[in-house]
């Protein structure tokens, strides 16, 4: 075999054909691994021995006819996820010292039942509070596309590992944006299903009204056949919305002939760079869409997103924040602290300018299939940057690389990311990529990514992963 | 929201106490800093007018 292949589809193809072993595969992504990890710092631990174990009992069942869905495809989570047998950090140094989980989280189960392989543990914002994973205690991830940016957050590993060419899946999760904006920043394809789609069971919890789990991955076609694979009901997550399995992969080719489409204004243009806003322009042209239209309520809908999370995240972790304060990732520590003083009214309120923008979501899908704004308001900033840029003013980067994506996830609505690449950088500076939101109705994930997959098949987006050859 | 004569260094203050929460000077300098921040989003959507039969968003299902 002269050389391993990276997608998951290649790997599923080149495992079933007998082209290659599971343990082959395995051993591959174990070396990529090893050799860039160092350097990048996506993985806070390698589980190269349950890899290959996975890789040897799929190689033992292939004698025996069986190639499931995800055959040979290996991946990594984000260390917020349960990996039986290690503890669930979620980032945090607070977490240390909890006992190992005694259970895969059921996404993972999923994962492995249908052959994929486990290579590790991904490092993020502590308490996935953040968009940037610089993380004081875990180290920064960097940016494979430029080792001196960030790869963005909170589930930084997940997008440095696909963006390297690790792995071509990597699950993480997503509250106000925490995988969207890794997407857009390390570009590669991202999915943040409807909220409530897949169980979040055996995953450290953030912000319960707005936690969502989802994946980033190497392709279009790599996020279908692992979304497909994680989705089903979970009975023992009461949060969960219990639906069936509504795949994806077998409508990936439709294009988006006869869907309406617009591009998201106001607000999104507002609060996007030229950059930003020339990769809204060029998918929306790309994809048809004629008009471009107002989400009205969207900076209030993103100021509610704001003050229910950090009270919901402060209000998780007051009785550490009162007792064990030195052990907080510093960066985030005292947002904690003051989400734990908001009043109710507030939190009250705010949820219910989330129903109200909810019904104003919906008006504009009465007219709309799908709709298209910007993923994260400006390219990676360096690593350590305090402020970014924005119509103007300076902004500080934490707080704001999320202000595109966190109205959208207030309300649930399912969004996939594609990369785009401009051109014409200054010379000997490494282009760097940024995303665009394609965002449907609840419970239209084939919209979303059928619509990447359009842009993807028009050579607008790609994920560029060229680092993968061994 | 009335918040003309509002005194956030009390606020923090008092609340914190409640909570039973030690903050030093630099960790009360920013956590007033971060509660100003709050304040500042809330004031984008508390007064703005909703009909009752809003209900909240919730999750919970018996």
């Amino acid at each position: 075999m002269s050389k391993i292949p990276f997608h998951a589809s290649e790997c599923v193809a080149a495992f079933a054909s007998g082209e290659l072993s599971a343990t082959e595969i395995a051993q591959a992504a174990l070396e990529r691994i090893a050799a860039a990890n160092p350097g990048l710092n996506a993985y806070t631990t390698i589980t190269a021995e349950r890899a290959l174990a996975e890789a040897g009992a799929l190689d033992a069942a292939r004698a025996r006819g069986v190639a499931p869905p995800l055959a040979a495809v290996p991946y990594a989570v984000k260390n917020l996820f349960d990996i039986e047998g290690l503890t669930t950090l979620a980032g945090a140094r607070i977490n240390a010292g909890n006992p190992p989980a005694g259970a895969d989280a059921p996404l993972l189960r999923r994962m492995g039942e249908a052959g994929a392989l486990l290579t590790g543990a991904l490092n993020m914002d502590a308490l996935a509070y953040g968009f940037t994973t610089e993380n004081s205690h875990y180290g920064v991830t960097r940016n494979p596309r430029d080792p001196g940016r960030i790869a963005g957050g909170s589930s930084g590993g997940s997008g440095a590992a696909v963006a390297a060419g690790l792995v071509p899946i990597a699950l993480g999760s997503d509250t106000n944006g925490s995988i969207r904006v890794p997407a857009s920043l390390c570009g590669v394809f991202g999915l943040k299903p409807t909220f409530s789609r897949l169980p979040r069971t055996g995953s450290f919890p953030f912000v319960a009204s707005l936690d969502h789990l989802g994946l980033l991955a190497a392709s279009a076609t790599d996020l279908a056949l692992a979304y497909d694979v994680l989705q089903g009901p979970e009975s023992a997550d009461p949060a969960c919305a219990q639906r069936g399995v509504e795949a994806t992969l077998g409508v990936l080719e439709r294009g988006v002939e006869g869907l309406r489409i617009a591009r998201l204004g106001g607000y999104f243009d507002d609060h996007a760079s030229p950059m930003a806003q020339w990769a809204a322009r060029l998918a929306a042209a790309t994809l048809g869409a004629r008009e471009v239209v107002e989400l009205p309520g969207t900076a209030q809908a993103r100021a509610a997103a704001f003050v229910i999370t950090a009270a919901e995240g402060g209000a998780l972790h007051l009785a550490a924040l009162r007792d064990r304060a030195e052990d907080f990732e510093p960066l985030s520590r005292e947002r904690l602290t003051a989400g734990t003083l908001v009043p109710a009214a507030w939190t009250q309120r705010a949820q219910r300018h989330r129903s109200w923008f909810r019904l104003q979501a919906m008006a504009l899908f009465e007219h709309f299939d799908l709709l298209i704004a910007p993923a994260t308001p400006v390219t990676a900033t360096v690593i350590g940057q305090e402020s970014f840029e924005l119509g103007g003013r300076s902004v500080p980067t934490r707080a704001n690389m999320g202000l595109l994506t966190q109205p959208i996830s207030f309300i649930g609505l399912p969004v996939a990311v594609a990369p785009l690449w401009p051109e014409g950088g200054l010379p000997g500076l490494p282009i760097l990529p940024i995303g665009v939101q394609l965002i449907a109705p609840a419970w239209r994930e084939d919209l979303c990514l059928r619509a990447a997959r359009a842009l993807e098949q028009a050579s607008i987006a790609d994920a560029r992963i060229t680092s993968a050859a061994p | 929201m009335n918040d003309q004569n509002y005194d956030v260094a009390a606020y923090v203050a008092a609340a914190a106490e409640l909570h039973g929460l030690a903050l030093n000077d630099a960790r009360r300098a920013e956590v007033e800093r971060q509660f100003q921040l709050l304040t500042a989003m809330a004031r984008q959507f508390l007064d703005i007018p909703l009909p009752a039969e809003v209900e909240p968003a919730a999750t919970f299902r018996p």
